[in-house]
């Protein structure tokens, strides 16, 4: 089992876009796949069109009492979903009271490991406990950066954060919503390729067809394969796949 | 090798459940039409044609099918779905059969540990038509599948099912969705689609297992009873016959010398119950193939221990093995065509036919009118005193050889306690059977050693006489000879070990325990 944390400190950068459409092209590439919903808007729950509910709520989750029967399929084979549930904005609070809070998630995914290949962590924007939670979870940390100042400032927040507690989750950035008309981005993509080694070369385009997917309540790739934005995802998950390698 | 874990076993480490519950039914023309499902369910536009050649692989012996499991094979790809459900539980790129263990995707990882050393073969085929049609929820998201199957195999039709498939999570509309084919009328059918295709192939699911499991009567003749067990034994034979032709699966050969030494061990056991001639005859050309056979039984054990050979050795070293691997390889290639050839001869079909001659016949031996009990318990006292006089005569000073006749006494006796295992009473035997194996795996363990120690030797001679490999490769082989005969002194003491445990009293008194309730 590989976990995937999709994760910005910023919100609005395509984290849950970002998320589902991974989780997606791994399931199509038959590789078992679920993708947990941490978000209490319950936006990745809504594109599968699954009820944000989880039985018992996080509380029950954490006590470690059968994940296994709490997963949902989606309408794709080998894509599963644990949904986002109103419990999950009280997740920082049920989390600090566990013996070991910063394993919470962790030990929730532990039974999942012989049957998930990859799992994909769709998580609220935030640098918390919870944030300390998935950074111990995953393997690798694939953050999604609009080449604009704001955005570019979360990620040397989340480098510093990262570097002070000795982590050792990879972080893989990547430019999303990159709008090819502003001369902002374009000049931010440049320079900041220059600065860092570990940006991912696949590029989100701003694309119109990617907000499609709210309406649609479906992965890019199963209604808009051949368009470029679709197109760049699978670029980004190969890469992404590539980059973490053999275990 | 690594030991292999059981089905039930890997089930339990990989995750999986088995045995949902079905929701097959037999097609009817306008299911569709009768369909009600209840309101917060309906059917979606959206559905989805399948057609082509749909596979069904599994060991000879239903490995798979044994787990809960069936592997899938579809022009495209290759699913391991569960039996019942239908769910998959992993998905792959389409195989070709046969297929070993190490030539499986890593996908499939799963099944290479189930299957262990045999082969994945075809176990049925046919041209299937699919229609899906998927059953969605208030918010249009999928809750279940409804599949429409139709196909034939070998030109005949197989009767057509309707399945609801399950999603995850989704329990509670699968079954509502179920409930209302069965309330349009629809029949349900039992089992899966597999059952169909595999009965076209004219095979059904687990009918093969290469210990047959005779039901006898205590009271019957003995010759009825072990004749019989002949029958099944014969069976197997024949069985695997193809296989070991077509080399499909080393296993088959296995099998194939396995039901033949039980034969032969039965027949010279419970000699005087069949007319003494004509079984010893059959035994005497049991023994034939059984010499004939041994050479490539040998080498393809020697093939799969090369990985093994390979990992002992030092780096350094490890290259300078591959002249070995040519050289078996070889070997092989001529020893299977000298079995092919033994098994195309008038001596082999001659064989055959005795061996269904005495199995089918009904003439008697002195002994077999005797009861089944009586006779099968005498033998069963009887090589148990054999192994445990031979055992205790065993000390550190006998040779290699005597361990290997105690090993072939052991064997004996095995043989006779798995033949009439259905007469004798079951908690004794689990006993004996249970000590009698680690004594057993320990003398196997030991004449392993022993035998791949002097066989190297041999080897090595050979290939140098023959040009294969030079003066390093027979460096390595060497090295591999001390690790051998090193460990050959462990097995040893281990052998003495399990020896005294099994000549305990506990045992001896269940062995004539077995003998008197057998009688009774």
């Amino acid at each position: 089992m590989r976990v995937v944390g999709v994760f910005s400190i910023k919100g609005g950068v395509g984290k849950t876009t970002t998320a589902v459409n991974l989780a997606y092209l791994a399931s199509r590439s038959h590789k078992r796949s679920l993708i947990w919903d941490l978000d209490p808007q319950a936006a990745s729950t809504y594109y599968f069109r699954v009820k944000p509910k989880v039985r018992g709520g996080i509380a029950k989750l954490l006590a470690r009492r059968e994940v296994d029967g709490r997963i949902k399929g989606t309408d794709y084979e080998l894509l599963d979903i644990l949904p986002a549930d109103q419990s999950y904005r009280n997740l920082d609070l049920l989390l600090d009271e566990l013996e070991q809070p910063k394993k919470g998630l962790a030990h929730v995914l532990q039974p999942l490991a012989s049957e998930y290949e990859y799992v994909f962590l769709d998580c609220p924007p935030s640098l918390s406990l919870l944030s300390e939670n998935i950074f111990r979870a995953a393997e690798i940390l694939v953050v999604p950066v609009i080449p604009a100042p704001l955005s570019l400032r979360t990620l040397e927040q989340l480098d510093q954060f990262l570097a002070k507690s000795r982590l050792k989750v990879q972080v893989m950035p990547f430019f999303s919503m990159v709008d090819r008309r502003k001369k902002l981005h374009l000049e931010t993509v440049d320079q900041l390729r220059k600065e860092r080694g570990d940006l991912l070369k696949a590029e989100i385009p701003y694309a119109s067809v990617v907000e499609q997917m709210s309406v649609r309540r479906q992965p890019l790739a199963s209604f808009a394969r051949w368009t470029d934005a679709s197109e760049s995802y699978e670029r980004l998950w190969r890469e992404v796949r590539r980059r973490l390698g053999k275990k | 090798m690594g030991a292999t874990p059981s089905p039930r076993e890997l089930a339990i480490f990989s995750g999986l459940t088995i045995g949902e519950n079905p929701r097959a039914f037999r097609i009817s023309a306008t299911w569709a039409q009768a369909l009600e499902l209840p309101p917060h369910l309906r059917l979606r536009q959206r559905s989805e044609a399948a057609r082509g050649v749909r596979t069904y692989l599994d060991t000879f012996g239903w490995r798979l099918h044994a787990a809960g499991l069936a592997l899938v094979v579809d022009p495209q790809r290759t699913r391991l779905v569960r039996l019942g459900s239908g769910e998959t539980v992993v998905a792959a790129a389409a195989l070709a059969a046969p297929a070993r263990a190490d030539t499986l995707p890593p996908e499939l990882v799963e099944v290479a540990c189930l299957i262990g050393v045999r082969a994945l073969l075809e176990v049925g085929a046919f041209d299937r038509q699919a229609e899906i049609v998927e059953v969605a929820n208030d918010d249009d998201k999928l809750v279940a599948r409804i599949e429409e199957e139709r196909g034939d195999a070998g030109g005949e039709p197989l009767p057509g099912r309707v399945v609801v498939r399950p999603v995850r999570g989704y329990a509670a509309e699968a079954d509502a969705v179920a409930a209302a084919l069965a309330d349009a009328g629809l029949e349900p059918a039992a089992g899966d689609l597999l059952d169909d295709v595999v009965a076209a192939a004219g095979r059904h699911p687990e009918d093969y297992q290469n210990k047959p499991r005779v039901d006898l009567d205590p009271d019957e003749p003995a010759a009825g009873g072990l004749r019989r067990i002949l029958a099944a034994l014969l069976d197997v034979a024949r069985r695997v016959e193809d296989g070991v032709a077509r080399d499909l699966d080393p296993e088959f050969l296995h099998d194939l010398r396995v039901a033949m030494r039980r034969a032969r061990s039965l027949l010279t056991r419970m000699r005087g119950v069949l007319p003494t001639e004509p079984a010893a005859a059959l035994a005497a050309e049991l023994r034939w193939l059984g010499t004939d056979s041994g050479a490539l039984r040998d080498l393809d054990v020697y093939l799969e221990r090369l990985g093994g050979y390979r990992a002992e050795l030092p780096q350094a070293m490890q290259a300078d093995i591959e002249p070995l691997h040519a050289y078996l390889d070889a070997r092989r290639a001529a020893a299977l065509a000298t079995l092919r050839e033994a098994m195309d001869s008038p001596r082999y079909a001659q064989m055959m036919e005795a061996w269904r001659l005495l199995a089918k016949g009904d003439d008697l031996g002195q002994r077999g009118g005797q009861g089944l009990s009586v006779v099968a318990g005498a033998e069963i006292r009887r090589a148990h005193k054999r192994l445990v006089r031979e055992g205790r005569e065993i000390g550190p000073g006998s040779p290699p050889q005597a361990l290997h006749e105690l090993r072939k006494t052991a064997k004996k006796l095995r043989y006779l306690l798995e033949s009439f295992q259905s007469i004798l009473p079951a908690g004794a035997l689990d006993r004996v059977v249970s000590e009698l194996k680690r004594l057993q795996e320990s003398l196997g363990l030991f004449q392993d050693l022993h035998v791949q120690a002097e066989k190297l030797a041999i080897l090595a001679r050979a290939m140098l006489s023959e040009g294969y490999g030079g003066s390093d490769t027979l460096l390595a082989m060497g090295v591999l000879v001390g690790h051998l005969e090193e460990r050959q002194r462990d097995a040893r003491a281990e052998v003495g070990k399990r020896f005294r445990r099994f000549d305990r009293k506990a045992v001896r008194k269940r062995v004539r325990a077995m003998a008197v309730e057998s009688k009774s």
